[in-house]
């Protein structure tokens, strides 16, 4: 999952970085509104976290923009304007979900998990495939009850793969989805984290679409 | 406390008295002359109506009850006296009185002749060899007068005091809408500063209500302002407890002792950030405008070399040079806590938004008429589109990286207002960077806080 945070204070982009990458999001820190609209251009991110009061393109603006573009990623936004008008005015220019500033990591966390959860067309929170569950809110992946240890990047990988398990993801979708701009990312890598999750998972879990990238397998073993 | 309804009550009335005296006086002369020309007419008619008697049939006629009471000295003679004399002879032939009064050689015709130290007026007529003479003292004629014209005045004089009630009610009528003005604003809660309504109001309170409108519309711009300044402290206090709130759970969450010690770093660093912000607004709050300035005599030289001073260490970690070029007696008249403030803020943003191995320059100079302050540093500078936002309260240059309140340069400018002096933001010309210069007028004394 791949994020994009838009917050002009250094303290508060990096303390909120920190702890989304601790949740193993790729996250895209940017400081100003242009900054954001340019990386909403050149990324498909899985979800905006957004500030209000940003230089050179206000937060509101950032926000019709995107919505204009017709991306219809969810933007969480992130304020210490939190009068009523002010939270309508941000709902109706298309934010998906309001939390005041200043606001709590574990709420910003959950939020973010229900954003992704709404935006997938799930409602439970717990994905399940093939009696594989993973628990995105405890970073928790269990099999008849035993729990299975990965990796935060195997993590990562896993929860893209079951956020959409018909779907098949290239590996270039899939290494946007595990890399922020700025980290190394080695050609191979993809490979690597498919190879060791079939490892932990069984061989035939993830399935290798020819010239096109991975998809799970089909739900009856 | 002067009243307008008793002042006035008085004005009216002593105007309307004033001019009933008047009325009367020339009611009275002109009445007096009616009397003249009556009692004239009267006389004229007695002397030339005296019966045509032989001046022996005629004697005097003492004794009448009328005399004995007319004889007494303080009682004037009120009714006509006639006398007759033979026009040959001095002595009267006949007198009406029991004592002959008038004057025994009398001018023919009109005279007014002072008889017992009273004026007469007196008509003598000659006919067949005796002289008639009728004499009446003036004083009845005035009195006469005096009655008429009391008759005339005294109706009005009476109607003075309704005329009093009907001003006291009519005035205090008048000032009702006053009252209902008072009213209206004794109602209103400290927040409710709109205009006066005026569709009740006489156009004679108009330049109060005018007045007092004014007042409160600049009284609300203050409130505004007030209320502006405190919800932005709030929303900027948000933003450094935002992120120490962040960095606390992190430091919750740091599993290994190196993610620990960052956590901790930034926490202490989110910590200053708050003090810092909390004391810049402190020190913004205490240059109120409404405050006194105190009036020292402050040699700015030293008071830079000071500055410099206590800025020393920090420049020197980041290898910046630090110089000072200062003129001795450069006094300005001021508050010394302030311009200290003044002159840190100015010398920590230069420090702030210089790089590494750049240089900051403090000069004080003085001139006649003015002492000039100058911060000059090699940094960015500030974009010539921002230069006249900078000094907004809570205002940061979009994108800058550095921390800082958004108040420093805001409370620079305020002491500067406060002592006079005019801030000038430049780019440098020598060093490339910011040029702050302050500009205070010497020696006079500074313009008082308003």
């Amino acid at each position: 999952m791949r994020i994009l945070l838009v917050e002009d204070d250094a303290m508060i982009g990096r303390a909120v970085s920190q702890a989304l990458r601790g949740e193993a999001y790729a996250v895209d820190w940017v400081r100003d509104g242009e900054a954001a609209l340019s990386a909403l251009g050149a990324m498909p991110y899985d979800l905006m976290l957004l500030d209000l009061g940003l230089p050179r393109r206000d937060g509101l603006a950032v926000l019709k923009e995107t919505r204009g573009r017709g991306l219809e990623l969810p933007v969480l936004v992130l304020t210490a304007r939190d009068a009523v008008e002010d939270r309508v005015a941000g709902l109706d220019a298309g934010a998906d979900d309001y939390l005041p500033k200043p606001f709590d990591l574990d709420e910003l966390s959950a939020r973010v998990r229900a954003l992704l959860r709404r935006h997938a067309g799930r409602g439970a929170p717990l994905l399940e495939h093939r009696g594989l569950r993973l628990d995105p809110a405890t970073r928790e992946v269990t099999r008849g009850g035993a729990e299975i240890a990965l990796t935060a990047r195997e993590f990562a990988l896993l929860r893209a793969l079951l956020e959409r398990p018909r779907a098949v993801l290239s590996r270039e979708r899939l290494r946007d989805k595990l890399y922020a701009f700025g980290e190394e990312v080695e050609s191979n890598t993809i490979e690597v984290y498919v190879h060791s999750l079939r490892r932990k998972l069984g061989a035939d879990f993830i399935v290798t679409v020819r010239g096109a990238g991975y998809r799970l397998a089909d739900d009856s073993p | 406390m002067t009243s307008i309804r008793r002042r006035l009550l008085w004005r009216l009335l002593s105007g309307i008295g004033a001019l009933l005296l008047a009325a009367g006086a020339a009611v009275y002369v002109e009445i007096r002359d009616e009397v003249d020309e009556l009692f004239d007419a009267q006389l004229q008619e007695a002397a030339h109506a005296f019966p045509q008697l032989e001046p022996s049939a005629l004697t005097p006629v003492p004794g009448r009850a009328s005399d004995a009471e007319e004889d007494t000295e303080d009682q004037p003679l009120r009714g006509l006296v006639v006398e007759v004399r033979r026009a040959d002879a001095v002595g009267p032939v006949y007198h009406s009185r029991r004592r002959a009064l008038l004057p025994e050689q009398p001018t023919p015709g009109w005279s007014t002749v002072a008889i017992a130290g009273q004026p007469w007026r007196v008509f003598s007529v000659e006919q067949a060899g005796r002289r008639v003479e009728v004499g009446q003292p003036l004083v009845v004629r005035d009195e006469a007068a005096a009655e008429i014209a009391a008759q005339v005045l005294l109706p009005l004089a009476a109607a003075l005091p309704v005329a009093g009630a009907l001003i006291w009610f009519g005035i205090g009528r008048g000032l009702r809408p006053l009252e209902c003005t008072a009213e209206e604003i004794r109602r209103r809660s400290h927040a409710d500063l709109r205009p006066l309504p005026r569709n009740a109001l006489p156009a004679e309170l108009a330049p109060l209500a005018d007045a007092l409108d004014e007042l409160m519309a600049r009284l609300a711009a203050a409130l505004a302002a007030q209320k502006n300044f405190v919800a932005d402290a709030a929303h900027e206090l948000q933003t450094p407890l935002t992120a120490l709130r962040l960095q606390a759970q992190l430091l919750a969450r740091a599993g290994t002792e190196a993610e620990r010690a960052a956590a901790l770093g930034e926490l202490r660093a989110g910590i200053e950030r708050g003090i810092h912000l909390v004391r810049q607004l402190l020190t913004l709050a205490r240059q109120a405008p409404e405050r006194p300035l105190a009036q020292e005599r402050v040699d700015l030289a030293a008071l830079a070399q000071e500055a410099a001073t206590a800025q020393a260490s920090a420049a020197a970690a980041r290898h910046i040079e630090l110089g000072v070029s200062a003129q001795a007696m450069a006094a300005v008249i001021g508050e010394r806590e302030s311009l200290r403030i003044l002159l840190a803020n100015l010398l920590d943003n230069a420090l702030k938004y210089t790089p590494a191995g750049g240089r900051v320059t403090v000069s004080v100079a003085a001139h006649p008429g003015e002492c000039t302050l100058v911060v000059e540093d090699s940094g960015a500078g500030i974009p010539e589109t921002e230069l006249a936002r900078v000094c907004d309260r809570f205002y940061r240059i979009p994108g800058s990286a550095a921390p800082g309140s958004g108040l420093g340069l805001a409370i620079v400018s305020e002491i500067a207002r406060r002592h006079g002096a005019e801030l000038r933001l430049a780019r440098s010309d020598g060093l490339g960077g910011l040029r702050a210069a302050v500009r205070f007028p010497r020696p006079a004394a500074p313009a008082a806080a308003r």
